[in-house]
C-alpha cells in the first residue's frame, strides 16, 4: 500500500515537473485546452462564446484559432459577415504555413471576394497548400490545369496533381482520375485502370462514381461483368438522388431475374462506405 | 398587413416572368399546385428541419449533414440549376452539364446548411398561401428569432409526380433564384462556363472550422 502511495507521489511529482518545463504560458500545450473549449462551444452553436475563446488565442498567434476566426467571419457566425476580415485572419494563419488557410485564401484571390482578384496569387497559395499535402488543394490545382482558365492548360500536370489527391484518398480526385484513364487525358487510355479508380471513389460513397462503376459492371467494360454488383451500385447512386443512375438502374431491372434483383437489394442495404479523406 | 402585401407584390413581380417553362419535348401535364397542400408541405418541412437543428448532443457537423439531407429532397435542383445558368445551359456539353448540376447542388446545400445550422431557437409560421402562375403556389412565412425582427420568407412550390418541391426562396423580397442567376451569368460572361465551374469547385472545397 505505502509502496503504491510512494509510487503515485513520485508519478505526480514527475508530471508537475514535466508541466513546469513544457507548459510555459503561451505554448501550444496551454492553448490547446482553451482551443478545445472553443470547439465545444462552436459545436453547440454558441458561436459568440467560441469567438470569445478563440480570438485571444488567434491574437497570440495560434494558427488554428486564426484559421477558425477567418471561417467565422466568412460564414457570419458569432459575428457580422466580413470577408475582408476573414481574408486577413487566413492570411495570418497562412503566414505560419497553415494549409487550410492557404487553400481558402486561394479561393478568395480566385473569386475576388474579400480582396482584389489575383489568379496568380490563387495559384501560388494553392500550390503551397498542395505541397503541404492538402488533397483538396491538389485536386483543385489539377482541375485548374485541366480546364486552363486561370493557368495554361496542361493535361499531364493536371493528371499529376489529381493523381496525387486520388492516392491520398480524395473521392472526387479518384473519380476524375477514372475519367482521365477512360478518355486518355494526360495519360494513356486504360479502361481497366479507369474502373479501378471509379470503384475506389464509389466505395467511399461518391454517387457519380457509383453510377459509372455500375454501368461498367453491367457491360463488363474494364472490369469483369457482374450484374448483381452493377445493380447494387446503381441502387446506391439512385438513393443519393443521382438522376442518371435512376434511368440506368431501371434499364438493368428490366432484364434481370428476380433472384439477382433481390441479391443486389440485400447487398445495397448492407453496404457501408469506406472512410473518406476530405 | 402592409409588409406582407408588399412582400406578396414583390413575389408576384419576381415570378411573373415564365421562369420555368417546361423543356421542349417534355410531356408533363401542367397541374396547378394546391396552395393549401403547399402550406402543409412547408409546415411539415419546417418541423422536420427544426427537429434536426435542435437534436440534443449532435455536433454541428451532424446537424449540418441532417439539414443537407432535408434540403436535398426538398428542392428541385435540376430545374433551379438550369434556370440559374440561363442561355449557357443550352450551349453546355453533356460533361459540363453533369459537372455543373452536381457542383450547383453541392454549392446550394453547403451554403444553406451552413447558414441554417447555427440557429436552434427559431420558429417558422405560415402566414398565407396562394397560387402563382399556371403551376405553382407560394407560401409566405414569418421566421422568428430570439433577437432581431422576424424575417419574412416566401417559398415557391411546385407539385411534381405527387411530391412537392421548392423552386425558389424569396427573403425580404429578394429571390434566391434571380440573385444567383445574375451572379452566375456575369461570371459566365467574363470567364465562360468553365470559369464558373472553377469558382464553384473552389467554393465547395472551402475548408470550414477545424477541431485542431
Amino acid at each position: 500500500m505505502s509502496a503504491r502511495l510512494i509510487g503515485f507521489k513520485a508519478w505526480t511529482a514527475a508530471v508537475v515537473l514535466a508541466l513546469a518545463f513544457f507548459a510555459t504560458p503561451g505554448t501550444a500545450w496551454s492553448g490547446s485546452a482553451e482551443f478545445d473549449a472553443g470547439w465545444q462551444a462552436y459545436q453547440k452553436g454558441d458561436f459568440v462564446a467560441a469567438m470569445e475563446i478563440w480570438r485571444p488565442l488567434a491574437e497570440q498567434g495560434n494558427a488554428a484559432a486564426q484559421f477558425n476566426l477567418g471561417v467565422m467571419y466568412d460564414d457570419g457566425r458569432g459575428v457580422e459577415f466580413d470577408r475582408d476580415e476573414a481574408m486577413e485572419w487566413w492570411r495570418r494563419a497562412a503566414d505560419q504555413g497553415e494549409p487550410r488557410a492557404l487553400h481558402n485564401l486561394a479561393l478568395g484571390y480566385l473569386s475576388g471576394v474579400g480582396t482584389d482578384k489575383d489568379p496568380g496569387k490563387a495559384l501560388e497559395y494553392l500550390k503551397m497548400a498542395a505541397d503541404k499535402g492538402s488533397v483538396r488543394s491538389q485536386y483543385s490545382l489539377g482541375k485548374m490545369y485541366s480546364t486552363g482558365i486561370s493557368v495554361e492548360k496542361d493535361e499531364a500536370t493536371a493528371f499529376k496533381w489529381i493523381r496525387m489527391a486520388a492516392d491520398g484518398g480524395f473521392d472526387k480526385a479518384q473519380y476524375n482520375i477514372g475519367k482521365m484513364y477512360r478518355d486518355g487525358r494526360g495519360v494513356a487510355a486504360d479502361h481497366g485502370l479507369a474502373a479501378v479508380w471509379f470503384l475506389a471513389a464509389a466505395e467511399q460513397g461518391y454517387a457519380k462514381a457509383q453510377n459509372h462503376i455500375g454501368v461498367r459492371l453491367a457491360k463488363g467494360d474494364g472490369i469483369g461483368q457482374d450484374e448483381v454488383q452493377a445493380l447494387m451500385w446503381l441502387t446506391l447512386a439512385e438513393v443519393q438522388g443521382h438522376a442518371g443512375a435512376k434511368a440506368n438502374r431501371k434499364a438493368l431491372l428490366d432484364r434481370l431475374p428476380p433472384d439477382k434483383i433481390s441479391e443486389a437489394d440485400r447487398l445495397a442495404r448492407a453496404w457501408q462506405p469506406k472512410p473518406t479523406s476530405k | 398587413m402592409r409588409p406582407f402585401n408588399k412582400l406578396f407584390a414583390t413575389v408576384v413581380l419576381v415570378i411573373a416572368a415564365p421562369l420555368f417553362a417546361a423543356p421542349a419535348g417534355a410531356a408533363t401535364e401542367k397541374v396547378q399546385t394546391s396552395p393549401e397542400e403547399a402550406a402543409a408541405f412547408i409546415d411539415a418541412l419546417s418541423l422536420e428541419a427544426l427537429d434536426a437543428l435542435r437534436a440534443d448532443g449532435a455536433t454541428l457537423a451532424e446537424r449540418e449533414a441532417k439539414v443537407r439531407v432535408i434540403l436535398r429532397k426538398s428542392f428541385d435542383f435540376q430545374l433551379i440549376g438550369r434556370f440559374v445558368l440561363g442561355k449557357a445551359w443550352r450551349k453546355a456539353s453533356p460533361e459540363q452539364r453533369e459537372e455543373y448540376q452536381s457542383l450547383f447542388e453541392e454549392f446550394v446545400l453547403l451554403t444553406y446548411s451552413r447558414r441554417l445550422s447555427g440557429y436552434t431557437d427559431e420558429t417558422i409560421k405560415v402566414v398565407k398561401a396562394g397560387p402563382m402562375g399556371k403551376q405553382d403556389a407560394v407560401v409566405l412565412t414569418e421566421i422568428s428569432r430570439p433577437t432581431g425582427k422576424p424575417i419574412k420568407a416566401g417559398w415557391r412550390i411546385r407539385e411534381k409526380d405527387g411530391a412537392h418541391l421548392i423552386l425558389d426562396v424569396i427573403v425580404e423580397g429578394v429571390s434566391m433564384l434571380t440573385t444567383q442567376r445574375s451572379e452566375f451569368q456575369s461570371t459566365v460572361r467574363s470567364k465562360g462556363l468553365d470559369g464558373l465551374l472553377e469558382l464553384l469547385r473552389m467554393q465547395v472545397s472551402k475548408f470550414s472550422a477545424q477541431p485542431s
